[in-house]
């Protein structure tokens, strides 16, 4: 191994490389890849198994059962012959392979005889080492031990991806410190910021599990399991070896338990192997998904064991419940009335999403250093922010977010940037965060945010969900803005329309105040006041369109008691051109009933109603104004505005029936539905 | 033979747009009372404390001057509890809270059967 061929010294170089990225060349035990060792030698019978990583021209042992050393030369390694091999390596006899069978520690002491390895390999496919078992006798492995040193290569690899990810953040950290240091003159300590890395591993496991796999195996015939560590951490139960069936299918939720297997379907080997399924983790009751593979062996008295791995799939479970959440979130939004409901909607979608302990949305006031929480969505136990607070114990955050960058932290004690921000966080039991800024012209107006009291890796797609309630509430308050400012306007030109209103109604008092016919002066301001009730109900809808049960009532209201009225009809929408015809129209009929018709006596009565008639295109309003139990009713000879203005009809359609029966006059409008909805 | 002449109930018309403050006093005086008049808030509170006898006040509610009408409104039910009071405005909804208890409100333009009802059912003939 000394001697690379020249093709490959490139790569070596590069593999070497990986390796050192990993930086776990002697490091201590640990206990995960210890676990994993036993494992390896438990499932594959052999008394010794090894973890072993490739350096140059030395092996080193990251964990190992049977062997008692952490190195040996390098010259005898199996292994080295291994990570020049495929994926797989198996030697049933060294004595009988001529690659080994001038090994000394074949032909010496200790005589190995049987080695089987795994490759552990990055994703960019660089071979580190391997994960292997040895034994003194010659044997084999089963295809189904073979497969689970392959998992359990799988799993080694998951372990040093995820130490090297905190080593980077531990460095990141370091970083940090050594930025903070020219203020602080405080020097960074590698080994408090590894130690905490390494706690904050232990706890994103204790939290999550997340993404690890779990083995474990069955004795059929009793139903007793044994388990391995990471399998306990996945159902939350206190890590031991060997567990009844039982105590796990108990944890699963019931409407799933259809999916699990059970003592006789085991027996009959009628079990489903690879099944999903959900679970009420039993330390922290929280829900997970779980996927798990398993294969029988068969046994002289038929199915003896079960075996198999389970992996827990929340993360990409919770993926798709997000890409759903963000979808209804975008329809709730689009119909949210004011911007604080925009804000509630989207803080429990994120507190919902995330599954955090707390989740809102905090309007910032750069200029009075303060922000308010309107609303936050709390989970059972959490405690409420809501109200204004001072921006003063935020300073180290509120600057970062000011520069449009979205914070992140698993562990707010690991963070030193956060500076004196750190104690109001833990203040409010708050040790890790998301916060997206949302800014306006460059200026943090808002901030929406979700806190969970124990430390957490946010992973990428929980930071895509974020970013995208964030978006869609940004653009949710933005129309918000915008359509209170046009109501602001529509208020401020409908207060100037009726004082100019209440002008013309002054002129005309004045100018025809010597007018004999006072008559007809009181009919002149009474319709401008018609007009400008229909102008108040259009005004609600922004003038697009009115609801015609209020304009008939609001339009009737100051010439009778309600109880002098009927109303019925479909619930109906109508435009402002119809709205206000209708109001005038409605006008002239209510005080011609005043001075002839039915509402000239104290018993008479007007129903008015509405339908719809016919489909589609051909669809019509058919507007119904009947009056009955007045005086005796004859049509009026003389023609005044009040006769011409009905028989225009409604939007001048000049579509009207008007009869004269002896209990009073009916009369019916009709006009094309498209018409009457017609906005502007 | 001199008669206790009841004297004539006198309403503060409180306007500060001369073409429709002069169309409000006809209103009043049409309805039988005497008018006084007045073209801001500032100027109806002089008239007030002067001492001259006042029975109701009919204001508008945007004027110039250091206070509307609504505060008018407040100052007259609170320092003046025995005077109708009611206010007009083109603003479409004044919420009952900013307007002193029984205070009567119309919408501009208004109404001048419901105004002179109004007044008749409050004020002493």
């Amino acid at each position: 191994m000394n001697e690379h061929p020249i093709g490959t010294l490139d790569l070596e170089e590069r593999r070497l490389a990986a390796l050192a990225s990993y930086d776990v060349l002697d490091t201590p035990r640990e206990r995960e890849f210890d676990e994993i060792a036993r494992l390896a030698s438990d499932i594959c019978e052999t008394p010794i198994a090894v973890v072993n990583l490739i350096g140059a021209s030395r092996q080193f042992f990251k964990a190992e059962v049977g062997l008692g050393v952490r190195e040996t030369p390098f010259e005898s390694s199996f292994c080295a012959k291994a990570i020049l091999e495929d994926e797989f390596l198996l030697v049933p006899d060294a004595t009988k392979d001529c690659r080994f069978d001038g090994n000394p520690l074949v032909t010496g002491e200790p005589h190995l005889r049987f080695y089987a390895g795994a490759l552990l390999k990055t994703a960019d496919g660089f071979p580190l080492g391997t994960i292997c078992v040895l034994d003194y006798q010659p044997k084999t492995l089963t295809e189904l031990q073979q497969r689970t040193l392959r998992v359990l290569a799988s799993q080694v690899m998951a372990q040093l991806e995820l130490r090297k990810v905190l080593q980077v953040q531990a460095r990141e950290l370091a970083i940090e410190r050594r930025l903070s240091a020219r203020r602080q003159a405080q020097a960074s300590k590698l080994g408090r910021v590894s130690d905490q890395a390494r706690q904050e591993e232990e706890r994103y496991r204790a939290a999550h599990g997340a993404g690890r796999v779990g083995v474990f195996e069955i004795d059929v015939p009793t139903g007793q399991m044994t388990v391995s560590e990471e399998f306990c951490r996945i159902f939350g139960v206190p890590v031991r070896r060997h567990y009844p069936a039982s105590t796990f299918e108990n944890i699963v939720l019931p409407e799933d338990r259809r999916a699990i297997s059970s003592d006789d379907s085991r027996r009959e080997g009628t079990a489903e192997l690879d099944v999903e399924y959900r679970i009420r983790r039993e330390n922290d009751q929280s829900l997970r998904w779980i996927s798990r593979r398993a294969r029988f062996t068969v046994g002289e008295t038929g199915v003896d064991r079960m075996i198999g791995i389970i992996l827990d799939i929340t993360e990409s479970k919770q993926k798709d419940v997000r890409t759903q959440a963000l979808l209804s979130l975008g329809d709730r939004l689009r119909v949210a009335r004011s911007a604080q409901e925009a804000a509630r909607t989207a803080a429990e979608t994120l507190g919902e999403g995330l599954g955090v302990n707390r989740a809102g949305y905090a309007t910032i006031d750069l200029p009075a250093n303060a922000f308010l929480v309107e609303f936050d969505w709390l989970e059972p136990g959490a405690s409420s922010m809501e109200g204004r607070h001072p921006l003063t114990a935020f300073q180290a955050t509120t600057a970062r977010l000011a520069s449009g960058e979205t914070l992140a932290v698993p562990n707010i004690p690991a963070a030193p940037w956060l500076g004196a921000d750190a104690h109001a966080y833990e203040a409010a039991g708050i040790r890790s965060f998301i916060k997206v800024p949302i800014l306006e012209a460059g200026t943090l107006i808002g901030v929406l945010f979700a806190h969970d009291d124990t430390p957490r890796f946010w992973t990428n797609d929980e930071m895509a969900f974020a970013w995208g309630v964030a978006d869609r509430t940004y653009a949710a308050l933005g129309k918000l803005q915008a359509e209170a400012q046009q109501r602001l306007l529509n208020e401020e030109l409908s207060h100037r329309l009726k004082n100019t209103l209440a002008m013309v109604q002054a002129i005309a008092g004045q100018t025809l105040k010597n007018v004999t016919e006072q008559e007809a002066v009181r009919a002149f301001t009474s319709r401008l006041q018609s007009l400008s009730t229909a102008h108040d109900v259009l005004l609600q809808q922004s003038w697009t369109a009115a609801d015609m049960r209020e304009i008939v009532q609001a339009v009737l209201r100051p010439h009778a008691e309600p109880a002098r009225f009927s109303i019925s009809g479909p619930e109906l929408k109508i435009g402002p051109k119809a709205g206000l015809s209708i109001s005038l129209i409605l006008h002239e009929l209510a005080t011609n009933a005043l001075k002839y018709g039915s509402l000239s006596n104290s018993e008479g009565h007007v129903d008015i109603s509405w339908e719809i008639q016919g489909e589609a295109a051909e669809s019509r309003l058919v507007f119904i104004w009947a009056e009955r139990l007045g005086p005796p009713v004859t049509e009026p000879s003389r023609r005044g505005f009040g006769s011409r203005l009905i028989r225009m009809g409604i939007i001048g359609t000049a579509d009207v029936d008007k009869s004269y029966f002896p209990t009073g006059l009916v009369a019916v409008f009709r006009a094309p539905l498209g018409l009457v909805r017609e906005v502007g | 033979m001199a008669s206790a002449q009841k004297p004539v109930a006198a309403v503060l018309v409180v306007e500060d747009e001369p073409l429709i403050r002069m169309s409000a006093v006809d209103l009043v005086e049409e309805a039988g009372f005497k008018a006084v008049e007045a073209d801001n808030a500032d100027q109806a509170l002089a008239i007030l404390q002067s001492g001259e006898p006042i029975h109701g006040v009919f204001t508008d509610i945007d004027m110039p001057g250091s206070i509307d009408g609504v505060a008018l409104a407040n100052v007259v039910r609170e320092q003046w509890p025995g005077i109708v009071i009611l206010v007009a405005s083109g603003k479409r909804h004044v919420s009952e809270v900013q307007l002193p208890p029984g205070a009567h409100y119309f919408p501009k333009p208004y109404d001048a059967k419901s105004v002179i009802r109004t007044l008749e059912d409050g004020l002493p003939i």
